[in-house]
């Protein structure tokens, strides 16, 4: 063997070692494969994907099986002397024909699943999902409730100070419930920028597009908790609104529905309470990390340049009413919508508290207390 | 100091000028015509 | 048509270089005017070509130094570096500069010196023209990097820029439009030069089927550029009127439809990932016939695959809207479509497979480089292929598998022929011998990083993890610290070709004979090392 030709396979063997190595070592890390489908659309996702990329992998391992062999035995450090023939029609038309059957044979199981992953006639409960930024709401429009669904992940596990939970960016205050075996019909839009809907388990994956409406659906076949994410590109909170869908049996289903309507109807705070101001401003602190502290921060001083500070700020500061403006409407900027949007979602109550916690917080001591019912008659 | 514009090109080259005239004018009118029908298709109702 | 002169020209030897008639012109310059000036207002191909190269060196590595940002920030859970909104600044920013500031600029730059010199054309048609394409691209990089120091930072809403985030953004945006606007432009103009040059100034004798594989596909290329360009400008031009004129192109409160966008950025988007990859394609083509000491299988169909190639490049853009929410009758067409597209990409690679084989091999850097892109980019094209399949698709789309896949064919197939094309013809424009063991250390290492870092992110986005975020889950942190740690290998590598590149152009090398690549054939090889600085003032002979 000559000096290049040692140089060359130590090279190689090296570049193998490192390749086996990194699969080696993905490998016991596990997950190289698409989740474990809990639907049947997603059972036939996962074998199609099998099919296919098995195909792609004997067919490449064909190629450049000859391409190595010819890398190995073709050199020229080796005396071989270079033939010279440079066409052949037959072999054209073979290796444009063949690779046309082999896509037409993969065209037939991938059209029944795009078929199938559109029908969503018949279904046996339907669910509104509303992407926000940044959250989702769940709309059960036949059982007349609905609720957001946002990141409960604490703020002290994403900057570090606590250690991760094992759901990690993947777990919600108030994810969606479905029953098993029961086909449930999603349609999917968004508030204000493009989301996408996507829970791997069930292979469902739908854009959210403000002012438009699309439909999905699915069929969860086992009992759990399922988890996915935001698949488009939102703003700065993209990776943190979270996907959760739990499965019950449709007993304990009925037993959730039932349940959630007598919270809704408890929950909904009398907006002619009046509130103390410590417990008010308790209120208001949950509010505003749920809501706020994502821009503004927790500490009130917002972003430099982004997002403007709330302590020391004149709007906290000054009249009430400019205040309670900005949280119904939002701030328009040359008569253009900002980041800051509406909040008039939350309650009478939810905007009562958070406003009195601002103006009662880190250097800001109005001293005030603004009461839900100054909320409601501003709604007019 | 402009190089090619200013030198002489050469005579064989030279005889080129007229056919790479109309060439690019056919690819700006290509250009063109995308401007057109962009306006017309989205701004003009 | 022999088969000796298939695919290339010979010169009849002894008419190279400017030694001829001196009675003609006595007023013409004999070499470049020195300093600084002579970049400015230069008409030589051979000078553009050089400045389009070094600028795309340069927004290779400000757009690497924004990935090596971005996998600093991935290399663990949680949020240690960055702030998610300076993240995004950072993945579409690296996405805007790599695509229009580098890998675009670099074959740009191989096509401005290696047209004239494979065509025995003294320069480009249009030499004026020439220098002001190159030089609406610094003050548009100046406008990219610039927004990234305005109040409210750059554009943050991925490369692709889907409204209606987009019109969210901060003033960064509006500089990024006009960026494009003006790199669109750049662009467009190039490409009639490009044409007119390949379809007007061959020398008497060079038929286009006897033209060098590298001119076909710079030549479907450039057709490729003014039919999707405009269309671009188009899509930014109505981002920019939403934003700012009371236009609701793009919003549905105004009777617009935000999906409109994507519709039209695809249309573009798709026709310029072949942009990028049939220049490379051409260069591949040359590469391997000279190291196999082989002339290049089926020379014809691999002009009639390219063409191929581009035409059905235009009806598959959809395939990046699967989920969208199109009807069935939508997403089937689009998967067909594309799906049919890998059967010309497939006779490509079948066809350099077959110039390999039974040829004389060796296996220098640009060789190296050439079989590195055999391999992977084909890789990518399979990933590509799963893709394609609509329902694999809605799995995988917005995922790390996507990530995977475009960098496989973006880096291991463009980047990676780039560095095929910067090895072979250095020699050629340098006059000098790059360092050969130092370009093998650069092939090795930039391959082993390469493929650490993206081999992973196939099995990230399988797994489930979206694109465009800045912390995961922990069942995605092994993968993730791998491809960083790759990612850091592979950024660093690159300083190597630094070096390479600075020794050739600093003359610290081996004089390069005109030919010193022993199966290298055409015009290019016939004349000296370097060039003189003009070229085939007499039209060469071509057999």
């Amino acid at each position: 063997m000559t000096n290049g030709t040692t140089r060359f396979a130590r090279r190689l063997i090296a570049a193998s070692a490192a390749a086996l190595a990194t699969i080696t070592t993905t490998a016991l890390a596990g997950n190289m494969n698409l989740q474990e489908p809990a639907s049947p659309i997603a059972d036939s996702v996962y074998d199609l994907h099998t099919v296919i990329t098995l195909i792609c992998f004997i067919i490449f391992v064909g190629v450049f099986g000859v391409m190595f062999y010819s890398v190995y035995a073709h050199r020229k450090s080796k005396g071989h002397k270079a033939a010279q023939f440079h066409e052949n029609v037959r072999v054209e038309i073979a290796w444009t024909v063949i690779p046309l059957i082999i896509l037409i044979l993969m065209a037939f199981p991938a059209t029944k699943t795009v078929i199938a992953m559109k029908d969503t006639t018949a279904p046996d409960l339907t669910i509104k999902v509303t992407g926000y930024q940044w959250k989702w709401n769940y709309d059960y429009l036949q059982d007349g409730f609905n609720f957001y669904s946002t990141l409960a992940t604490p703020l002290a596990q994403i900057e570090g100070r606590e250690k991760k939970g094992e759901n990690y960016l993947l777990e919600v205050d108030n994810p969606m419930v479905v029953p098993m075996n029961k086909k449930v019909r999603v349609l999917i839009t968004a508030n204000d920028v493009l989301h996408s809907w996507w829970v791997p388990a069930f292979s469902v994956k739908q854009d959210a597009i403000p002012g438009f409406v699309r439909d999905s659906w699915f069929v969860a076949t086992k009992e759990g908790t399922f988890r996915g994410q935001c698949a488009e590109l939102c703003g700065k909170e993209h990776g943190f609104m979270p996907v959760v869908v739990q499965v019950m049996a449709e007993d304990k289903y009925a037993a959730w529905v039932a349940d959630q309507k007598k919270k809704v109807a408890a929950a909904a705070d009398d907006p002619a309470k009046v509130w103390e101001q410590g417990a008010l401003i308790a209120r208001g602190e949950k509010v505003f990390q749920a809501n706020c502290a994502a821009c503004h921060q927790a500490n009130g001083k917002g972003v430099p340049g982004a997002f403007p500070a709330l302590d020391g700020s004149a709007k906290v500061n000054g009249p009430k009413a400019d205040q309670i403006h900005i949280l119904m409407n939002g701030v328009m900027k040359d008569g253009k919508p900002t980041a800051m949007v509406s909040f008039k979602q939350l309650s009478d109550t939810d905007i009562a508290a958070v406003i009195t916690y601002t103006r009662n917080s880190w250097g800001n001591k109005t001293g005030e207390t603004i009461q839900p019912a100054e909320i409601k008659a501003a709604r007019g | 100091m402009s190089d090619m514009a200013k030198r002489d090109l050469p005579e064989w080259a030279q005889k080129r000028a007229r056919g790479n005239r109309i060439i690019a004018l056919v690819l700006l009118g290509l250009v063109v015509l995308y401007v057109v029908l962009f306006v017309t298709r989205y701004v003009i109702r | 048509m022999t088969s000796a002169t298939h695919g290339v020209g010979h010169a009849v030897p002894g008419e190279h270089g400017h030694h001829d008639d001196h009675a003609h012109h006595d007023d013409h310059h004999h070499g470049p005017p020195s300093g600084f000036m002579r970049w400015v207002m230069t008409t030589n191909h051979k000078d553009i070509g050089t400045m389009y190269m070094m600028f795309a060196l340069m927004n290779f590595f400000i757009g690497g130094i924004m990935a090596m940002i971005i996998r600093a920030e991935l290399f663990q859970p949680g949020l240690q570096v960055v702030e998610p909104e300076f993240f995004n600044q950072m993945t579409s920013l690296h996405g805007l500069i790599m695509i229009f500031g580098a890998i675009m600029p670099v074959f740009v730059g191989f096509a401005n010196w290696q047209i004239p010199l494979m065509i025995g054309a003294p320069d480009m048609a249009f030499a004026r023209m020439n220098n002001w394409s190159f030089w609406l691209l610094p003050p548009a990089t100046v406008l990219l990097i610039g927004s990234l120091f305005v109040p409210g930072g750059s554009l943050s809403a991925g490369w692709t820029l889907y409204p209606p985030l987009t019109v969210q953004q901060g003033m960064g945006m509006d500089m990024v439009i006009f960026a494009v606007h003006i790199m669109g432009a750049s662009s467009i103009m190039g490409s009639i030069n490009i044409i007119t040059t390949i379809l007007n100034m061959r020398a008497p004798g060079m038929t286009l089927f006897k033209m060098p594989m590298f001119c076909w596909t710079w030549l479907i290329t450039a057709f490729l550029l003014i039919a999707a360009m405009p269309v671009l400008a188009g899509a930014v031009t109505m981002l920019l009127t939403d934003r700012h004129f009371g236009t609701s192109f793009f919003n549905a409160a105004g009777g617009g439809d935000p999906v409109l966008f994507q519709h039209i950025f695809w249309f573009f988007g798709h026709p310029e990932v072949y942009i990028i990859a049939l220049p490379a394609f051409g260069v591949v083509s040359q590469v391997i016939p000279a190291f196999s000491r082989k002339p290049l299988f089926g020379y014809s169909s691999m002009v009639y695959a390219t063409a191929s190639i581009a035409i059905l490049s235009f009806i598959v853009w959809a395939h990046h809207m699967y989920a969208v929410g199109m009807p069935a009758a939508g997403q089937l067409f689009f998967m067909y479509a594309t799906a049919l597209i890998a059967v010309p990409t497939g006779v490509k690679v079948f066809n350099w497979v077959a110039t390999m084989w039974r040829g004389a091999l060796s296996f220098e850097t640009p060789m190296l480089f050439a079989c590195g892109f055999l391999f992977l980019f084909t890789l990518g094209g399979f990933t590509g292929l799963v893709l394609s399949i609509v329902p694999v698709d809605i799995q995988l789309q917005d995922t790390y598998y996507v990530v995977a896949h475009f960098h496989y064919v973006m880096v291991a197939g463009a980047l990676f022929s780039a560095f095929a094309a910067a090895y072979f013809w250095m020699p050629k424009w340098t006059g000098v011998m790059y360092n050969e063991t130092l370009g093998k250390w650069h092939f090795w290492l930039s391959m082993i990083g390469f493929n650490v870092t993206f081999f992973p992110q196939h099995f990230l986005g399988l797994a489930g993890m979206p694109r465009r975020i800045p912390d995961y889950n922990l069942q995605f942190a092994d993968f993730n610290m791998m491809s960083s740690l790759g990612a850091f290998v592979f950024g660093g590598s690159q300083l190597l070709f630094v070096y390479i590149v600075y020794q050739c152009y600093s003359r610290k090398g081996e004089k390069a004979a005109a030919n010193p690549w022993d199966g290298a054939e055409g015009l290019e090889w016939t004349l000296p090392s370097p060039p003189p600085y003009h070229t085939f003032e007499t039209a060469p002979e071509v057999k």
